[in-house]
């Protein structure tokens, strides 16, 4: 594997981690407030996940 | 968290103002409560409910909160409060929670208005909107979870049941959100509909052939949701038979003469319920390897066609390619018409032509590393799928093996019933044993049947989701879509895996201290097992007396608290540790439980309230004397359910 797919291999998972952290600190914060409902809840996930795809395209 | 205070007035028997401190000295973490029968111990219980969550449970008319005697002595005209305070202290806060609600007299008739709850902080008073107050209240202890803590005699019973049967998801909720598996569990909830609606989302609305895709992919989405629905209607289904079928065999097992008979029916079932489980899981096992394989094995001859194809194009010539070449040097190259040696050079020249060649093979595209490496996947999936065939004839011929020993259990089954329903009077309780018995039966078919049916739903809905994707790959607003399921599948499979393994690692550890405390409470008698749903099963042959249903309780809350407990120490998950509240749990028990429970509770909890018979409440003061930090001592006013007086002793 070329040095610059290695990095872009890594780079996709640190990623996926802070998205997946970013998730779990979410679902835990509205485990205690349950100020977003399941439909809030989804969009604001989807919206990171898209920003994600924008940003590897932009790349 | 820890409880403070609680001030009671004029609340069912409580009439005029009491208060109750608890013990918050961590060596000394008990409060002990004690009192006969009717002297108020649930309604103090009720009283914590009904200021946290303004619900009281175990209430015929759960309106009628004012103390009676107050009612007897308003008039017409006058105002008089019934009122709940609980103090407590959460995350290093003072929280002062109080609910209160007004009565009027008019006419004869009293009314109430709506309760009113404030809320103060360390003293400051700004959670103003009902909203936020409540929401405020499940952060400190969830609504779902406070029965778990606030426990009466009765909720200890069905608890017995429950986990016995497997039957609450309630207590499988509580007990995630304890030991902070359901963050995961909301995520893929979320992931999953996410993923869905990424499947039906549409690039072109005016195009026939995509709406036609959107609406089979959406029916088939439906159909699967419809039929997981049905599975889970019918495993409640089971449930609740295993539940009524624990309570028939625990009454045959009482009657005399068909006792032998059905303590042998007993052994033959559990033995059944092993071999059934086991087939099951080994058929599981031999269609999850199918499942693994058999793409390997059915793709060989289309893998080994595809590796000589790979074989001829790694024949490209790349000798005369310059060692660590890269594609942004040819771009610099091309760009300035010369050559590094000064030659210069046109688009038109074979140092152009050759230029392009090299592009395609240095990286970043490495078109020889992809090769090479392709390659070797190939040779090492080939391979994967050679022992299929073999392994699937043993592991069949094991399945078979086994349905012959079931066969052989299921004909012994049906004699020792005949045998016990010509017995004696246990005819009717037998038939309705074995009336759930068949249902269980019928159920489970139709389970496997829908479990069939998923299977081939998710099959078509693959296919249509090929199809969509092979249509979204045209368009590069359909490839970002792409990549977002793409991301979200991997995200979710993420979470499910670190789930999975959370989860097994955290329902180890509660079997060790389940066991470790059931051991302490119960003796070595038998061990107790956790599945994944938190049912819990102990292996007896003659099933469980009352007093060992109710252990298995305490030897489960015990064993949930010291996880909480140790995880909270080590600070891994920072799990909440809430205190208990017992209300009469010791009725069932003879002396040397009692002394066993009381020595376990304060050790795993960080504060134990318990409401005691007077008589049971002697026995308890004595083992724990060293762990009780404060008790009272409740007294009805001349010998009058109607009102009663709190006592520090």
């Amino acid at each position: 594997m070329s040095n610059t797919t290695f990095t872009k291999e890594n780079k996709k998972r640190i990623d996926y981690l802070i998205i997946m952290k970013k998730i779990m600190e979410m679902e835990k914060e509205n485990k205690k407030t349950k100020k977003k409902n399941n439909s809030q809840m989804k969009d604001e996930i989807k919206d990171l996940i898209q920003t994600t795809v924008s940003s590897e395209e932009q790349e | 968290m820890i409880i403070k205070k609680i001030i009671i007035e004029n609340f069912r028997q409580f009439y005029g103002i009491h208060t109750i401190e608890f013990s918050t000295d961590k060596e000394k973490n008990v409060t002990l409560i004690m009192g006969d029968n009717g002297t108020g111990k649930t309604t103090i219980g009720q009283a914590f409910t009904w200021c946290l969550y303004s619900e009281v449970k175990q209430l015929k008319k759960p309106d009628n909160l004012l103390s009676s005697k107050l009612q007897k002595e308003m008039y017409d005209g006058w105002n008089r409060d019934l009122a709940v305070t609980v103090v407590l202290i959460h995350n290093n806060k003072t929280y002062e929670i109080k609910r209160k609600k007004t009565y009027h007299k008019e006419n004869g008739i009293i009314k109430d208005a709506l309760p009113q709850l404030t809320i103060s902080i360390d003293g400051d008073i700004s959670y103003k909107t009902s909203d936020k107050q409540e929401n405020l209240i499940n952060e400190i202890l969830p609504k779902e979870l406070s029965e778990y803590f606030f426990l009466s005699g009765e909720k200890i019973d069905s608890m017995s049941t429950e986990i016995q049967s497997g039957k609450s998801k309630d207590f499988e909720n509580a007990v995630n959100t304890l030991l902070n598996l359901d963050y995961y569990k909301d995520a893929i909830k979320h992931l999953k509909s996410i993923s869905n609606d990424y499947d039906t989302l549409s690039i072109d609305n005016s195009s026939e052939y995509e709406k036609k895709l959107n609406e089979n992919i959406n029916t088939l989405l439906f159909k699967k949701e419809d039929k997981d629905n049905l599975v889970k209607t019918k495993n409640d289904s089971i449930a609740y038979n295993t539940e009524q079928e624990i309570d028939i065999k625990s009454k045959l097992r009482t009657m005399h003469s068909s006792k032998e008979y059905q303590e042998q029916k007993d052994y033959e079932e559990k033995k059944l319920t092993n071999l059934n489980t086991g087939v099951e899981e080994e058929r599981n096992r031999a269609v999850a390897y199918f499942i693994n394989k058999a793409p390997y094995f059915f793709a060989k001859d289309a893998m080994s066609s595809s590796l000589e194809t790979l074989r001829n194009a790694s024949s490209i010539k790349t000798d005369d390619i310059p060692e660590k070449l890269h594609a942004d040097l040819i771009d610099w190259i091309e760009k300035g018409h010369k050559c590094i040696c000064g030659r210069a050079f046109e688009n038109d020249d074979d140092v152009y032509k050759v230029l392009e060649e090299w592009r395609k093979i240095v990286p970043p595209e490495s078109l020889g590393n992809i090769i090479t490496s392709m390659k070797s996947k190939i040779i090492d999936k080939c391979s994967r799928g050679d022992d299929l065939f073999s392994d699937i004839e043993l592991k069949t011929k094991i399945i078979n093996e086994k349905n012959s020993d079931i066969e052989e259990s299921e004909e012994k089954v049906t004699s020792l019933e005949d045998k016990i329903r010509d017995s004696d009077d246990t005819s009717e309780l037998q038939s309705r044993l074995e009336k759930y018995q068949q249902e269980d039966k019928d159920f489970y078919t139709e389970k496997d049947e829908l479990v069939q049916e998923i299977a081939n739903i998710n099959l078509e809905l693959a296919k249509a989701q090929r199809e969509k994707n092979e249509l979204m790959l045209k368009s590069s607003e359909g490839k970002k879509i792409i990549r977002c399921k793409e991301i979200t599948n991997n995200l979710l499979s993420y979470f499910e895996d670190e789930l999975s393994k959370d989860e097994e690692d955290k329902r180890n550890k509660l079997i060790a201290a389940v066991n470790d405390a059931f051991k302490n409470i119960y003796g070595n008698v038998f061990p107790i097992s956790i599945d994944e749903t938190y049912h819990v099963s102990a292996k007896t042959e003659n099933g469980l007396s009352p007093g060992q249903g109710m252990s298995i309780v305490f030897s489960f809350l015990s064993g949930l608290l010291k996880i909480i407990k140790e995880n909270d120490e080590a600070n891994q998950d920072s799990l909440e540790s809430y205190p208990l509240v017992l209300d009469a749990p010791f009725s069932v028990f003879d002396k040397k439980r009692i002394k066993a429970i009381c020595e376990i509770l304060p050790r795993v909890s960080e504060q134990v309230i318990i409401l005691i018979k007077d008589t049971d409440g002697d026995i308890a003061k004595e083992e724990m004397n060293n762990k009780i930090g404060v008790s009272y001592k409740l007294l009805t006013v001349n010998n009058s359910e109607e009102e009663t007086n709190i006592e520090k002793e």
